[in-house]
């Protein structure tokens, strides 16, 4: 199929300020997360892959379009969800929709078609006939990402999906966006300050600081799976099980969860561990192989770039 | 076939070809005045102005019918009679009614809602979007100006078999609404891109119409020289229409001045109109 | 543990609309999160404990004394709303400094305070900069730091951390975890689920203009008998170790994921199926790879509280 995007040594700055500095990335299928400090040019980035932005230094392809020459048409295979609260009132989701579809290219009856789809799929069956002016900001989140949706992009681009949205809203919309990924295939790219967002629907980071790519892997492998490692709750007394460890001569420490870190020694195992708990009349109630957390990745890519 | 699975489907489709991505924009504006509260009644009252004409015009085929005599002098000099059809004070008032109530909001209501990230994520540029724009309340305009005119020239053909026909007569009748709907669609959407109150769009449309006209008075009753006319929006568009249907100016200053005057303005209002639209599409999503 | 704020039959509404309805509740001072849907009264419930809005029936005292235009009392209590207010043409030094000295700051100490306030958030080399250039994330640590000049007692948070980004996330979170253990009380509102367990084990539930639950997660866990705990088993042969278990009454449902690996359990006597699970691993040297508890969190919490409602 080609790749997705293509940027070669993309730059652009806004007079002396360069909010992109030679970044050149390639993005294959799948589901990306654009990371970044405020300022880091997440906002320049995504400007350039819509379009909106000529890069000033550079060369690239979106889907196969040229990000200089072909700015407008790439856009009629992209679907963008912006960040910020935006409509067009005096009419309702399903008119809205339809136009938004017609204004991608899409013949009339097939908006109309589409747009009561998408707004089922979204979940706004019941409001879709309500003029969009009336809605809550959770309902305007998912009429944002059916107005992404209609004219079945190829690529779609998503700036804070649950901004607004309450813990409930925020999962479904969560779970559409997975959806989404998994069953479609969809190429997906979601910027947001959310770690846990990212985590729940992510394959891979693209973690951006001062205009530069700083990271970019799959979200997996950001949790690399450490060696003998292992977090640990447990039910009892923790520090009579702290200090055997201690005399087994096995590391532990206090992760910001909450949980215990034991590094294992080399003499023992894991049921080494379940065995102490057990002698102990302790319970194991949580117990995996510790791993790097997106947190400790992010802090990592952007510290290490501030010197700090 | 078995059950329907859940989840996202894909569309099966095609895109339009490209090109004309503004017609959307287009035919929703349309509907939108059409359904507006009032339009109707706006929309009746439009069209007095071709109804007033269209009985003097029966009125003259008849002779024996001695009322609105005056108008039916005119009406044997049928450059006289399109000019004052385009250019008399109902008209143009009428013009700028449709102004406010269909153009005020055309995008000032973008500015307000924040629609722009919604309609520049869509393959369309600052050139579609204004054209669409532009589009909505020139149809209008010409709907109640150009469209009449020329049914005129039909029921005068019909009512008595000759229309003295004349390319440049013809050529003005449809140049000239077109000219003055161009001017007046760039002045109000200049205004609506200003700000995204509506109701002072509105309010800064009428004013500035009725300031021109009075700044004119003025500067002529203290200067005493006819060329402080030209400070009127309204005096412009007489003077264009005199020339362009070849009768005489309002007044004694070459009319083709007022021509140059409102074409020059005309492209400078298109050229903010331009800047202020790119502005909007560049500072979508300036979170950071 | 004294008690910081305290609401007796409180109830707000406005004309025909709810807000909320009877709350009776008790704060202590640590950090404790306030939740609930949209709509469900968490923002009218906050306002009443500013004293931004009058009680219709009942009472809500902080510190001892009824809050609403309580001029002196808002010296001791810090308020960080969720949507922006400011004057933009303001600079962001002078807008700490009105407002420290609006909250009671001595004249004296108003520039110290100012600055540790704005060093703490990173803000103090744009002191100067006027707000209206100031992007979202900044906004948000300048309305964090105006709300901790004055060193409140009470610290009410609305959606403290929008639009931060993860970095400053952290560090924010750091700041509030610091500020409560010096014996401070901080309420944290938000949506963001992941990030209230992060600062805090104990809630305030608010839905349909009631308190729905109130305490430490766990202990409300524990509470909610419709649905008995997961526990999520990774193992190499997960049918096995079922095949082990299932004899043990504790367990009131067994779930396979094959593609996983796991084997899920639930029960409603984790005491006894922990004691169970671990001789059991030790016994016949089940070779485990991972135990979660995938309800056991916040979210769970939530959405068996809420559903159906």
């Amino acid at each position: 199929m080609g790749r997705i995007l293509e940027l070669e040594h993309v730059g652009f700055y806004y007079g002396a300020f360069r909010a992109i500095d030679d970044v050149s990335l390639h993005m294959e299928a799948g589901v990306y997360g654009l990371l970044g400090p405020n300022g880091a040019g997440k906002t320049t980035l995504l400007k350039i892959i819509l379009g909106f932005l000529n890069p000033l230094s550079g060369t690239g392809q979106v889907l196969g379009f040229d990000i200089s020459k072909d700015r407008k048409l790439m856009r009629r295979h992209i679907g963008y969800m912006p960040e910020s609260e935006c409509l067009i009132p005096g009419m309702d989701a399903v008119t809205l929709t339809t136009y938004l579809g017609e204004l991608s290219g899409m013949p009339h009856q097939e908006a109309v078609k589409r747009a009561h789809e998408v707004l089922y799929y979204v979940g706004l069956e019941e409001a879709r006939y309500r003029q969009v002016e009336t809605y809550s900001s959770g309902m305007q989140q998912r009429l944002k990402l059916a107005g992404a949706l209609v004219h079945d992009p190829r690529l779609l681009l998503l700036d804070e999906p649950t901004s607004g949205m309450d813990p409930g809203g925020r999962k479904e919309m969560l779970g559409l966006i997975r959806n989404i990924a998994e069953s479609k295939a969809m190429n997906i790219i979601i910027s947001s300050h959310l770690l846990p967002d990212i985590e729940a629907t992510c394959e891979k980071v693209i973690i951006l600081n001062k205009g530069r790519v700083v990271h970019q892997q799959s979200v997996s492998s950001a949790g690399t799976q450490r060696y003998n490692r292992y977090e640990l709750r447990i039910k009892g007394d923790a520090d009579r099980f702290i200090d055997r460890l201690q005399a087994m001569e096995c590391r532990v420490e206090t992760n910001d969860r909450g949980l215990l870190v034991v590094m294992l020694s080399l003499k023992h195992s894991v049921m080494d561990l379940f065995r102490l708990a057990v002698e102990e009349g302790m319970q194991i109630r949580h117990f995996r192989q510790s791993r790097t957390t997106l947190t400790d990745t992010f802090v990592k890519a952007v510290g290490a770039d501030d010197g700090n | 076939m078995g059950i329907r699975e859940k989840g996202y489907y894909r569309w099966e489709g095609e895109l339009n070809a490209k090109g004309f991505t503004w017609f959307p924009i287009f035919l929703r504006g349309i509907k939108h005045a059409f359904r507006k509260k009032y339009a109707k009644a706006l929309f009746g009252f439009a069209g007095m102005p071709f109804l007033v004409f269209l009985v003097a015009l029966y009125v003259s085929t008849k002779p024996e019918l001695k009322m609105l005599s005056r108008l039916v002098r005119l009406l044997q000099n049928d450059a006289e009679f399109f000019n004052v059809f385009y250019s008399n004070g109902l008209l143009t008032f009428i013009f700028l009614v449709l102004c406010i109530f269909i153009g005020a909001e055309l995008i000032s209501g973008d500015y307000k809602s924040n629609a722009f990230p919604l309609y520049f994520s869509r393959p369309l540029n600052p050139r579609d979007y204004i054209m669409g724009k532009f589009s909505v309340l020139l149809f209008y305009l010409l709907l109640f100006s150009l469209v009449p005119g020329v049914l005129l020239v039909i029921f005068k053909l019909l009512f008595t078999g000759a229309f003295s026909f004349d390319i440049g007569l013809f050529g003005a009748l449809i140049v000239y609404p077109l000219f003055v709907a161009l001017f007046f669609t760039s002045f109000t959407l200049l205004v609506s891109s200003l700000t995204a109150n509506r109701k002072f769009v509105a309010a800064a449309i009428f004013l500035v119409y009725v300031f021109s006209n009075a700044i004119a008075e003025i500067l002529r009753a203290i200067f005493k020289d006819p060329v402080f006319e030209l400070a009127s929006i309204e005096k412009n568009i007489q003077q264009t229409g005199a020339w362009l249907f070849g009768v005489d100016p309002p007044i004694s200053i070459p009319a083709v001045y007022s021509a140059l005057i409102l074409c020059l303005s005309t492209g400078l209002m298109v050229g903010v109109i331009f800047r202020k639209i790119k502005r909007a599409e560049a500072q979508i999503e300036n979170g950071g | 543990m004294k008690t910081v704020v305290e609401a007796r039959s409180l109830s707000k509404w406005y004309g025909n609309i709810l807000g909320i309805s009877d709350i009776t509740l008790e704060i202590v001072p640590g950090i404790i999160g306030l939740l609930g849907p949209n709509g469900a009264g968490k923002s009218t419930f906050l306002k009443l404990m500013v004293g931004q809005l009058r009680p219709n029936i009942g009472t809500v005292e902080v510190l001892g004394e009824p809050v609403f235009a309580n001029h002196t009392l808002f010296k001791k209590i810090g308020f960080c709303p969720e949507f922006d207010c400011y004057f933009h043409e303001l600079s962001a030094w002078r807008q700490i400094v009105f407002l420290a000295r609006l909250h009671g700051v001595p004249d004296g100490e108003v520039t110290e305070r100012a600055q540790k306030a704005l060093e703490m958030v990173g803000l103090l080399e744009s002191r100067d900069r006027l707000i209206r250039e100031f992007s979202l994330g900044m906004r948000q640590r300048l309305k964090f730091a105006i709300a901790v000049v004055h060193e409140p007692e009470v610290l009410i948070l609305d959606e403290p951390l929008r639009g931060i980004d993860p970095l400053w996330r952290m560090r924010i979170i750091e700041i509030i975890k610091r500020y409560a253990a010096e014996g401070k009380t901080v309420i944290v509102a938000s949506h963001i689920l992941p990030e209230i367990e992060a600062l805090t084990e104990d809630i305030i539930l608010i839905h349909q203009g009631k308190v729905f639950a109130q305490g430490n997660i766990q202990y409300i866990r524990d509470l909610i008998d419709s649905h008995p705990h997961m526990v999520s088993i990774g193992c190499e042969h997960p049918r096995q170790l079922a095949a082990l278990m299932v004899g043990e009454p504790s367990i009131s449902n067994i779930r396979f994921e094959e593609s996983e690996k796991k084997v899920v359990f639930n029960t409603d006597n984790r005491d006894r199926f922990f004691n169970v699970l671990n001789r059991l691993i030790v016994d016949n040297n089940v070779a485990v790879e991972e135990i979660l508890a995938p309800d056991d969190n916040l979210q769970a919490v939530f959405d068996y509280l809420v559903e159906g409602h």
